[in-house]
């Protein structure tokens, strides 16, 4: 029987160049999870039926000396990502039943490494949401502790690593999805650059802050995936080659935005984050506090772009050329009922913000504001990048909670607080295990890179999982 | 001015919702009323029961609270340059490799081949 809680991309991968593990026994070891589990955690909406076959060609691709180090790898993919042939919900009764008419950059990638597929996973309905409450097919439990949520909305492509159903994910993170489950649930999870990974394929929330990214055990489990999955894309027309433009920070210099760590944290997530530093001091690190004064704007900023966005994109989901659709006695009819059929709340939420703050007198007050601050707090990054290498923060404010305890939209939305900077300033940033509450839950510590830096910071990432033992 | 009889067994925001079933909004600030609820729904093409209306205006009115927060931000001589690049590409035809028959399964109806919808005029 494989040991799966040990086992990472890395050591599955040179144990399939010796001949000492197969795919097939691997994939059927994660299905078997899957098996014993999955009703209980509803992790996964789908299990590929093809897994074990897509196993057995990754296996003669071993075999002929042609794999690369995801070939044969079980890797979990979030609902809103294309796979051709087979149904991509977005975790929506309005997608319930779409299937997809073509690959994904990300997935197209995938295969060409000849990854297997396991299945797809639950997610917060179009991705809004930070515990998976948002499904339409009910929430994830987290696998370290079933009473309480794995964060969102990527809350099933983490809680499959964290529970052994796959050595790895894909999530997308428009404001913390990838790395604020990651966090709650105790494994990697990184946000690229923006435009380092195509975004072709993937079901739009904010065109202009989503970014499809890695979950993995470790954070050099993650850069594999990563280095798989980026890379420019035609079809994507911010997407560029990433490493063309590759910076290099020094990884030596720390900054630590404290002002913005003054309320609303718990104090548990305080205390692990400033033994994180202290390990990291101790390991010769520079650690400096920075004033970074317009780093709070970046929640209420988001907060205005966002739902702006949603409200754009998700105009084009009217029953018309797929997805659910209700008749009604006109077209206009026909638009209303199938999408108040098919959006659930949270979705319907912030569509009608996002026509409101797009909305003829209120547009510059608040749409133009935030555009405005967001170049503010791109500024402020880029200058601060002059004087350290990463910001690091906690990734998340609390860790996993309880179902039900944020009942109040905006007691959900300031889940997102620190990890919200990355994506409104473009930044790679990834979450990394950092210990664990005196109840066992896991915490996640952040490091926030300069745009195109993605390869540094999965070595400081790297370096602090040495450095914390 | 207007006096309100305040309930000290009410939380604020339950506060708010009666002040506005009462439509008493003069002394709060309020973003919104039920009618804008109603004006963005059509809008967003979404239909709300009357309940789903007034849970959505507080929230809304929550929301705006917090976000508005931004309005007292100096925000002046702003580069408003972006480093998103555009990436073109050459206006040519193309096959694509979709599937059209996997496309024409998504109709929801169709007849010979074509989507089948509402007449629009």
């Amino acid at each position: 029987m494989i040991a799966l809680e040990n086992l990472t991309i890395k050591k599955a991968h040179a144990m399939m160049q010796k001949g000492a593990l197969t795919s097939t026994e691997l994939v059927s070891a994660c299905l078997k999870k899957i098996e014993e589990k999955n009703t209980e955690l509803n992790i996964f909406l789908e299990v590929f039926d093809d897994a074990l076959d897509q196993a057995k060609g990754a296996d003669e691709i071993i075999k002929s000396g042609k794999g690369t180090e995801l070939t044969g790898i079980p890797i979990a993919i979030k609902d809103n990502m294309l796979i051709t042939g087979r149904k991509t919900s977005s975790a929506s009764k309005i997608l319930e039943n779409y299937i997809a008419t073509y690959d994904a950059f990300v997935i197209k990638k995938l295969k060409e490494h000849g990854a297997v597929l396991i299945g797809r996973t639950n997610m917060d309905e179009f991705a809004m949401g930070s515990s998976t409450e948002n499904s339409a097919y009910g929430p994830v439990r987290n696998p370290i502790d079933p009473s309480r949520v794995p964060g969102g909305s990527s809350g099933g492509s983490a809680a499959a690593v964290a529970a052994n159903m796959a050595l790895g994910a894909l999530g997308s993170d428009t404001g913390s999805s990838i790395r604020q489950p990651a966090s709650l649930c105790g494994v990697v999870g990184m946000k690229p650059t923006y435009s380092a990974v195509s975004r072709f394929g993937i079901t739009a929330m904010a065109s202009s802050l989503d970014q499809v990214g890695p979950i993995a055990k470790t954070s050099e489990d993650a850069k594999i995936i990563f280095d798989c999955i980026a890379g420019q894309d035609a079809m994507d027309s911010t997407s560029v080659n990433f490493l063309d433009f590759k910076v290099t920070p020094a990884k030596k210099v720390i900054g630590v935005p404290r002002d913005f760590l003054k309320e609303g944290v718990d104090p548990e997530v305080l205390q692990n984050f400033e033994e994180s530093l202290e390990k990291m001091k101790k390991a010769g690190y520079d650690i400096r506090d920075i004033d970074m004064p317009h780093l709070q704007y970046s929640l209420p900023a988001y907060y205005i772009i966002m739902p702006a966005e949603v409200s754009t994109n998700l105009a084009r989901l009217d029953g018309m050329r797929y997805g659910l659709r209700k008749n009604g006695d006109t077209v206009f009819d026909t638009f209303k009922k199938s999408r108040s059929a098919g959006f659930g709340p949270e979705t319907r939420r912030r569509m009608i913000l996002g026509a409101y703050v797009l909305s003829h007198g209120y547009y510059d007050a608040y749409y133009k504001k935030a555009w405005a601050l967001r170049h503010v707090i791109e500024n402020e990054f880029r200058k601060i990048f002059e004087e350290v290498d990463f910001v690091v923060l906690p990734t998340a404010p609390t860790p996993a909670f309880k179902f039900g305890e944020k009942k109040d939209p905006l007691a959900m939305y300031l889940c997102d607080i620190f990890t919200t900077p990355a994506n409104i300033a473009g930044l790679p940033a990834i979450s990394v295990p950092s210990g664990f509450s005196s109840s066992g839950l896991p915490f996640g510590l952040q490091f926030n890179g300069p745009v195109y830096s993605d390869e540094a910071v999965f070595e400081i990432s790297k370096k602090f999982e040495e450095i914390k033992g | 001015m207007v006096i309100l009889e305040f309930n000290h067994h009410l939380a604020p925001t339950k506060v708010r919702a009666l002040l506005l079933h009462k439509e008493e909004r003069k002394c709060y600030t309020f973003f919104m009323t039920i009618q804008d609820v109603e004006n963005l729904a059509e809008l967003a093409k979404i239909e709300l029961s009357p309940d789903e209306k007034q849970s959505l205006l507080k929230d809304l009115e929550e929301i705006l609270k917090y976000v508005k927060v931004i309005e007292g931000v100096e925000v002046s001589n702003v580069a408003e340059e972006h480093k998103l690049r555009n990436v073109w590409r050459e206006d040519k035809i193309k096959q694509w490799d979709f599937s059209r028959e996997l496309i024409l399964k998504q109709f929801p109806d169709s007849q010979d081949g074509f989507l089948k919808v509402k007449k629009i005029l």
